[in-house]
């Protein structure tokens, strides 16, 4: 049951419910730039534009990236930020890793309750003033982070009050509020410089890769919580897309749309339900596919998926798919070492039978 | 917020109920976002993996606000809706537009300001204590299999290994290899961090739960604040000249 990416785009892309209204906070942002209300963190260099709902285009950087971190990557999963080094290092894109950036929050506001919207949004502000003033286009690893700051745009664009509340606490840091142009996460610049990508390959590595089946799973905050600046429409692309491209075969499964269970506060205190979720999902993926692998681009998912297979076995399950996120793939195509450049090794389920499938070395 | 923005359905709403819970509610203006009128249908609780497992449901949280039932409100204040995951599958998916995960989400904030969350958050101490002396939120220390037994046998090698093999991941890349925090952020940049949850008044609604964090915090400020406050002076001049 493979699919067509393109056919996804087109079939969902106009598709929103029944009394949607068009929302072009572009066109909203640009009214509130020349009201002198705000100042917009245009993009730097070359860009690509691709299409969004509505058939708006978003413009996706294509060289100085500003590398807003995830905490969730760096700490579990490091072969993520690494992989997301690697790509640019091998394409010779310019990127800035700033050790003066922060969390976005946003995992200990949804988890917890603790901080406000005006914390919330000043943290955005200050993140995304950063690269304003590094000269830099604010790009991000982390779904959460992505979500959270499409969200705080709004926000701020739709609400003077918070607005002003979060002026006059930048005010005290000696930063003003600079919002980015585009909020990118980065699976979008990846699936932009999918063609690149390509062409930079090792021929080998994209032997390996062809033919490999695998399945997708995207972060919820990354189309649920704002969904009208998603590339390729209603239902996300980039990840099969970039996939796909390289000549992994995208395979559908029934449960697709699902949360895989992570819940924020529920990976930490609450496991029970993120391994019921887990249960559900994987059940899904084994019976109506059994791919290679389950492509992620979320922190929160990436970890759930690689972290909930082992204890499945306690309700007589034996789940064995390795969980790979976009921009290791794209590192692998590109010729990195497994463990040493893309971190595969930190995952807890076993990728060597991947890698022996793909004829990539590891020891 | 705007007059362009005024919501029919939430106005009509909060001239006519009350309640303590209510009242609070809906000074989030988040809430006009999130309530267009609900169908009934039961779409989102379909698409809710919470409500698959638990006694939660998406629907129930939209009617309780239309109808103003305090009594179900103080229910799920109270601790249905530590139940939510925040997907918001039921924002993606309801044909109205309707946001119960806001809804939620601005509810948890009510529930921390008035003291409910302490069971809900217990646990929660390490996570907090990080955003708030770190600048973010999750450190490969914290990833114990102690902490982690159901991730298996794998978590307690990596665990034993993490040292060695970080190392070798982030040769030539500054900053990247520390297991106390996810990143080395500056101290400079913590103390931004701490004055933003001061000056937005959400340090004090910590201080509903883990009052000895606020200590902590203010503590840490006090002694960084003479540095700090002269570079932050720089900065304010630097941009004071850069407007001109």
């Amino acid at each position: 049951m493979s699919y067509e990416i393109n056919d996804v785009k087109t079939g969902i892309n106009h598709a929103k419910g029944m009394n949607y209204h068009v929302h072009d906070i572009r066109a909203e942002m640009k009214k509130l730039e020349e009201e002198g209300e705000i100042k917009i963190g245009h993009i730097i260099g070359q860009y690509k534009e691709e299409e969004v709902m509505y058939g708006i285009k978003k413009k996706v950087p294509l060289d100085m990236h500003y590398q807003h971190k995830s905490c969730g990557q760096c700490a579990n999963l490091p072969g993520v930020p690494r992989s997301n080094f690697y790509y640019r290092d091998k394409l010779g894109i310019k990127y800035y890793n700033d050790m003066q950036q922060t969390s976005c929050t946003a995992w200990n506001y949804h988890a917890s309750g603790l901080g406000n919207l005006v914390q919330l949004a000043s943290v955005a502000a200050r993140n995304w003033h950063r690269a304003y003033e590094e000269g830099y286009n604010f790009t991000i690893h982390c779904v959460t982070s992505f979500g959270n700051y499409l969200e705080m745009r709004h926000l701020l664009v739709s609400n003077k009050e918070l607005r002003d509340s979060v002026k006059k606490v930048l005010a005290k840091l000696g930063r003003e509020l600079v919002i980015p142009e585009e909020i990118v996460h980065d699976s979008e610049i990846a699936y932009a410089l999918r063609d690149k990508i390509l062409a930079a390959a090792d021929p080998e590595r994209i032997e390996g890769i062809k033919g490999l089946r695998a399945v997708e799973h995207y972060g919820c905050h990354f189309f649920k919580q704002v969904s009208d600046d998603i590339i390729g429409g209603k239902r996300p692309i980039v990840v099969g897309g970039l996939a796909s491209h390289l000549g992994v075969q995208m395979e559908e499964y029934s449960k697709w749309f699902m949360c895989c269970g992570f819940g924020f506060r529920h990976i930490l205190v609450n496991r029970e339900f993120t391994r019921s979720a887990q249960n559900i999902k994987l059940k899904a993926i084994k019976q109506e596919v059994d791919p290679d692998m389950i492509l992620v681009n979320c922190t929160g998912c990436g970890t759930t998926f690689d972290k909930t297979q082992w204890i499945q076995k306690a309700v007589g399950e034996d789940y064995h798919y390795p969980v790979v996120f976009y921009s290791q793939l794209a590192a692998l195509a590109l010729g990195a070492h497994p463990f040493k450049e893309a971190g595969l090794n930190f995952h807890v389920t076993p990728v060597e039978p991947l890698l022996d499938k793909m004829g990539i070395a590891y020891n | 917020m705007s007059e362009e923005n005024k919501n029919p359905v939430t106005e009509k709403i909060e001239s006519t109920k009350g309640g303590h819970f209510y009242k609070e509610i809906m000074k989030d203006f988040r809430i006009k976002e999130s309530l267009h009128g609900c169908l009934n249908c039961g779409t989102c609780v379909a698409n809710c993996p919470a409500a698959a497992f638990y006694d939660y449901s998406p629907r129930e949280v939209c009617q309780m606000i239309i109808e103003g039932d305090e009594e179900t409100i103080e229910e799920y204040m109270k601790s249905k809706i530590w139940n939510c995951a925040q997907c918001y599958s039921c924002k993606y998916r309801c044909p109205k537009e309707n946001s119960a995960a806001d809804i939620v989400m601005a509810m948890r904030e009510i529930a921390v300001r008035e003291g409910l969350a302490a069971e809900a958050l217990a646990g929660y101490t390490r996570i907090a204590k990080l955003v708030l002396t770190r600048g973010n939120q999750l450190a490969p220390d914290m990833l114990s299999p102690d902490a982690f037994p159901d991730w298996g046998p794998r978590m307690i090698e990596l665990s034993s290994k993490k040292m060695e093999m970080r190392e070798e991941l982030f040769e030539g890349f500054p900053g990247m290899n520390v297991v106390d925090r996810a990143w080395a952020a500056e101290d400079y940049t913590i103390y931004e961090m701490q004055k933003i949850w001061e000056e937005s008044g959400a340090l004090e609604k910590v201080g509903t739960v883990f009052p000895f964090l606020v200590d902590i915090v203010q503590d840490d400020m006090e002694e960084k604040a003479e540095e700090m406050e002269a570079k932050i002076q720089e900065k304010k001049e630097k941009l004071e000249a850069s407007k001109k």
